[in-house]
């Protein structure tokens, strides 16, 4: 189902929506003003086309496969199926080096503004140069420095 | 029954429990929201939280979950005819398998990508938590035990197998070496150490090679040295333990990934030739019986067969790698049926390729029997698999140490990771106690000890049905978890309560089995030092799991209580 915000789009750039004469019979949208209810407002209302007639030998020839959409639907499946790939071989490797990396960060942060966890670090200046950095990912960082682990976390961190 | 019919049966059954059954489940009861925040992108910190594309994380979670026990289960569960064996697995995995999987993992998502043992905290009792790691203990033992029963006293023992297995080895530390050292290409580096394992395996036929390992055994009639196990055996278990050590001990970025890598390829291949090879044969059952008898050398086949193919079916580590690695990494909630789900489907599909290979390979019941039947499960799909892969050219004595080292493989890549982790639970729940037991060497070699005194005294089909009651029994208890989650937020839970009382029932049924066979009948009558500690400690640890089972059934039951009582609260 099409949501407000699909239908302004098509609304607005009709040639990258849906094809005017769409199988939903939805030709257009128009705008009216909504004053009953709560509040005052507007509401965007789908316009039936009123020449629209359910075609069905258009239906098949549009629902037929072209070389284009074999292409597309070929492209589609190799991808899909080296990702399958990627996660079966190389995805832990990658992960581990990943882990490797976050590990170290961790452990810079902890070095520099450990005394956002209470560890009792006086800030040097360079702290405050870098705060700028570390003032999104910090609520992450604290939460997986802090965050309770037990054994069960370990399977992922031992063996995946 | 031909062999095309019984794999258009599994297909039937993957297509209508995935696309029907598991469907309407995630659709009108867990109702996945792709665009809520799952943990993996509000908490992403690189280390336990990181988004994944759901075609990488399929391929992760099949990675992880399948082993060994998918193949050997269902070699040794049609000893009871081949249809028990085929509903269970069909069956298994429609109404049960994908439940815990899914479950499990969405479950994980849900509650903010908690594990196990803290989900068991919360949401049975705080006590919950520390019989779980027990209960979690002495089922990592058992996967160690089963898989080394194989591979050490049946597998290495063949002297063809173990020049294979070192060579790949040597190719997974090359593999390493190429990609971390020498910066090399990762196409270029698998097929380099592909080839060259395939080679490894190849030269372990030759009588030169083969001679070499039979003269190391002590000849082709290898004489008993040990607790009632061959010079050959108890070499093969000592090679294996070497592996696992260094899998354990190493960092794994070092050794155990890189030979993880090229195993993958080595088994993926065998399984595409194997499954290749069985259309273009397409063989049928021959005088294979539908059913034979009710109680078999491994029991009643309620509840024996349903413990004895685990995984395939339904498996308990399949719940603890879902919540503590693929639920942390999944990017929106509607990934959780594809993945979880997904993953457990094609895994029994890999169990149905292994069912065929005792049923179709040999050209009927007298040649399953003939190949060693239910107790030489591992050389029945060897040399199964050898018969598939015959019709597409390769060669019979090849495929036979190809498929010896393909199982050696999936059992030892499990194997050196369990080592692991048994390694940090014995430093987690002794180290406080005994400092020494932080050490990463000696949390290992008490690990790979124990597994020395399983692999050497306890018989194959006791400890194969021991671990497949505690795997299962650890599936019963995520999928009680999972009805307990979906009581607690006033959702349908019928699809998964019925399933965990179904297991925990079966299992405790199945552990209760084998505790007074081993203890009743077994010990009275061991006339051996070696058959007694068998006896007393396969007995031992399946009252053990039951005592930790019921204790987290009746805090479970408690739970409910609260749970029915409390006024739910929707996600």
């Amino acid at each position: 189902m099409r949501t407000e915000a699909d239908l302004r789009s098509e609304h607005a750039h009709p040639a990258r929506g849906s094809p005017r004469l769409s199988l939903t019979g939805v030709s257009s949208v128009r705008l009216e003003s909504e004053t009953q209810g709560c509040g005052a407002g507007a509401r965007l209302v789908a316009v039936p086309h009123p020449q629209v007639v359910p075609d069905v030998s258009k239906r098949i020839v549009t629902a037929l496969p072209t070389p284009d959409r074999l292409a597309q639907w070929l492209r589609g499946v190799l991808r899909t199926l080296g990702s399958v790939l990627y996660g079966m071989t190389v995805y832990d490797w990658v992960r581990e080096l990943e882990k490797s990396r976050a590990e170290q960060e961790r452990l810079f942060m902890v070095i520099v503004y450990g005394d956002l966890l209470g560890v009792p670090i006086l800030p040097p200046y360079y702290s405050l140069r870098l705060l700028p950095f570390i003032v999104e990912p910090s609520r992450n960082w604290r939460r997986s420095l802090l965050r309770e682990r037990d054994l069960t976390d370990r399977i992922d961190q031992e063996i995946g | 029954m031909n062999s095309l019919i019984v794999l258009l049966l599994g297909a039937l059954g993957i297509v209508i429990g995935y696309g029907v059954y598991a469907r309407s489940i995630d659709k009108n009861i867990v109702q996945p929201n792709p665009s809520k925040a799952t943990p993996a992108t509000m908490y992403m910190d690189g280390v336990d939280f990181t988004p994944a594309n759901r075609s990488v994380l399929f391929g992760y979670q099949f990675k992880s979950v399948a082993a060994l026990a998918p193949l050997t289960g269902p070699i040794i569960a049609v000893q009871w005819g081949w249809l028990p064996a085929l509903l269970w697995i069909i069956l298994g995995v429609f109404f049960i398998g994908w439940v815990q999987d899914y479950g499990a993992m969405i479950m994980g998502v849900r509650r903010d990508g908690e594990t196990m043992s803290a989900l068991s905290y919360k949401l049975i009792s705080p006590r919950a938590r520390s019989i779980l790691m027990v209960f979690i203990y002495f089922y990592l033992l058992l996967i160690m035990g089963a898989f080394g029963v194989a591979v050490g006293k049946t597998l290495m023992a063949n002297p063809k197998v173990p020049f294979g297995m070192i060579f790949l080895v040597m190719m997974g530390i090359l593999a390493g070496q190429m990609t971390y050292k020498w910066k090399r290409d990762i196409i270029l580096t698998s097929i380099v150490t592909v080839a060259l394992t395939f080679v490894g395996i190849w030269l372990g036929t030759l009588p030169a090679v083969s001679g070499f390992f039979t003269s190391l055994y002590g000849g082709a009639e290898s004489p008993v040295v040990f607790l009632g196990n061959t010079q050959a055996q108890v070499i093969g278990t000592l090679l294996m333990i070497l592996f696992c050590y260094f899998g354990a001990v190493l960092p794994i970025w070092s050794f155990a990934q890189p030979v993880n890598y090229v195993s993958f390829w080595i088994v993926t291949l065998g399984i595409v030739g194997g499954v290749i090879g069985l259309v273009i044969w397409h063989p049928g059952m021959g005088d294979f019986p539908a059913f034979t008898q009710f109680t078999t050398a491994s029991g009643p086949l309620w509840p024996m067969l349903m413990v004895t193919i685990a995984c395939g079916a339904i498996s308990g580590w399949h719940s603890l790698v879902s919540t503590s690695g693929t639920a942390r990494q999944l990017e929106k909630e509607t990934d959780a049926l594809p993945v979880g789900g997904g993953a457990m489907f094609m895994e029994s599909g890999f169990a149905i390729v292994a069912f065929l290979t005792a049923t179709v390979a040999f050209g009927g019941w007298q040649g399953y029997l003939d190949a060693g039947g239910a107790g030489k499960a591992l050389a029945i799909f060897a040399g199964g698999l050898a018969n598939f892969l015959s019709r597409i050219g390769v060669p019979q004595e090849f495929g036979v140490a190809y498929g010896s080292v393909f199982l050696t493989i999936m059992a030892i890549t499990i194997m050196q990771l369990v080592v692991r982790f048994m390694r940090v639970a014995s430093a987690e729940m002794l180290g406080d106690r005994i400092p020494a037991m932080r050490n990463i060497h000696v949390g290992s070699i008490i690990a790979l000890l124990l597994t020395i005194l399983f692999v050497l005294i306890i018989p194959w089909l006791t400890i194969w049905s021991a671990f497949g009651a505690a795997n299962q029994l650890m599936a019963g208890l995520a999928l009680l978890l999972v009805a307990l989650w979906l009581m607690s937020e006033g959702r349908k839970h019928a699809w998964a309560l019925y399933p965990a009382v179904f297991m925990i029932v079966t299992d405790i049924g199945a552990l209760l089995y084998v505790a007074y066979v081993n203890l009743f009948r077994v010990l009275p009558a061991a006339e051996t030092t070696q058959s007694t500690i068998a006896a007393a400690v396969i007995g031992a640890i399946c009252l053990v799991l039951i005592a930790a089972a019921l204790v987290l059934i009746v805090d479970a039951w408690r739970a409910i209580q609260r749970a029915r009582q409390a006024k739910p609260v929707q996600a």
